[in-house]
């Protein structure tokens, strides 16, 4: 099951890769040097929280409380993989579980298909980073090239609603998300639309009943 | 101090991951069923408008991504293969903007 889990995360790999390349180069950018930089891939493991860490490095309360609130919407996570599986190590599942592994999780009902997803997906986080220390301006300085294999996030989240079918919740939960893209808050809108959405479903269902 | 900063992080996103598998027996699931689905199909719809959206740079790139949605979904709806139907999408839009450049 582990294997089948690596498998299905080679397309979550794919775009895990230059995004992490981006993080290494541009987090040495702002100033870090390349162990914290690495360990911060090896124990945070979440591309959003890491970037605005990066970014905000320079303001200690802020670079620690803006990725703690970006990464709220991880908790609705852990309740709906509770709800469909059996988790027997909480604490080895936890640590995996990013927004694309998640998503992902539908496809198996095992735990260990998780953790065969989160392994594929941490190698390339970390391997990328390391890539992107070491000097991985060649590989993103191909703008075809990195555009091409961060398109796997798009493609990835569209295949999974396509097998997923609840239009209803989904036309919100991106009209949700695009209002508040607009505003600048992408990862809020995330989390919001995860908690605004169904009781929007359910008041639409009363109202036609 | 940044590896405090990194640490704090750290350990703070992993309890958002770890805090609902721990407190799972405390939650009544099957009140919440309809709820936790409606919200994971939103904030799997949620993810795929950032991703989609964040990723247009220019004009050009909003075709280029249709496109490529495109074929991704016919590739899905005749193999059902989630792989193959990403990886055709990432072919689709590697050729298509280098066709374009």
């Amino acid at each position: 099951m582990i294997r089948k889990g690596v498998i299905y995360g080679i397309p979550i790999a794919l775009g895990y890769f230059p995004v992490a390349v981006t993080f290494g180069l541009m987090a040495l950018a702002r100033g870090m040097n390349e162990t914290d930089v690495v360990l911060a891939s090896m124990l945070i493991f979440a591309g959003s929280a890491q970037f605005a860490l990066a970014t905000l490095i320079d303001y200690p309360l802020n670079a620690t409380l803006i990725p703690i609130i970006l990464n709220l919407r991880h908790l609705i996570y852990g309740c709906i993989v509770s709800r469909r599986v059996e988790v027997k190590k909480p604490f080895l599942t936890a640590f995996g579980l990013t927004d694309e592994v998640f998503a992902l999780s539908f496809k198996g009902d095992d735990e260990r298909f998780i953790w065969g997803l989160a392994l594929i997906a941490y190698i390339a986080w970390v391997f990328g980073t390391v890539v992107g220390v070491l000097g991985g301006s060649i590989i993103i300085s191909n703008e075809v090239l990195y555009r091409s294999l961060v398109f796997a996030f798009p493609a990835l989240f569209f295949v999974l609603l396509l097998s997923n079918r609840d239009w209803i919740s989904a036309f919100i939960g991106a009209f949700v998300s695009l209002m508040l893209m607009a505003l600048g808050y992408p990862s809020i809108g995330i989390l919001i639309s995860g908690l605004f959405t169904p009781f929007v479903v359910r008041w639409l269902s009363w109202r036609s009943s | 101090m940044e590896v405090f900063i990194i640490l704090t992080v750290a350990i703070a996103t992993y309890l958002t991951r770890l805090l609902p598998f721990l407190l799972k027996d405390r939650i009544d699931f099957e009140r919440w069923g309809n709820f936790l689905s409606s919200s994971s199909t939103a904030i799997i719809s949620s993810l795929f408008v950032t991703s989609f959206v964040g990723a247009q740079r220019e004009p050009k790139d909003l075709p280029v991504g249709i496109v490529s949605l495109l074929i991704v979904t016919l590739t899905f709806l005749r193999w059902r293969n989630l792989g193959l139907s990403i990886i055709s999408g990432i072919l689709m839009y590697f050729f298509i903007s280098l066709a374009l450049n």
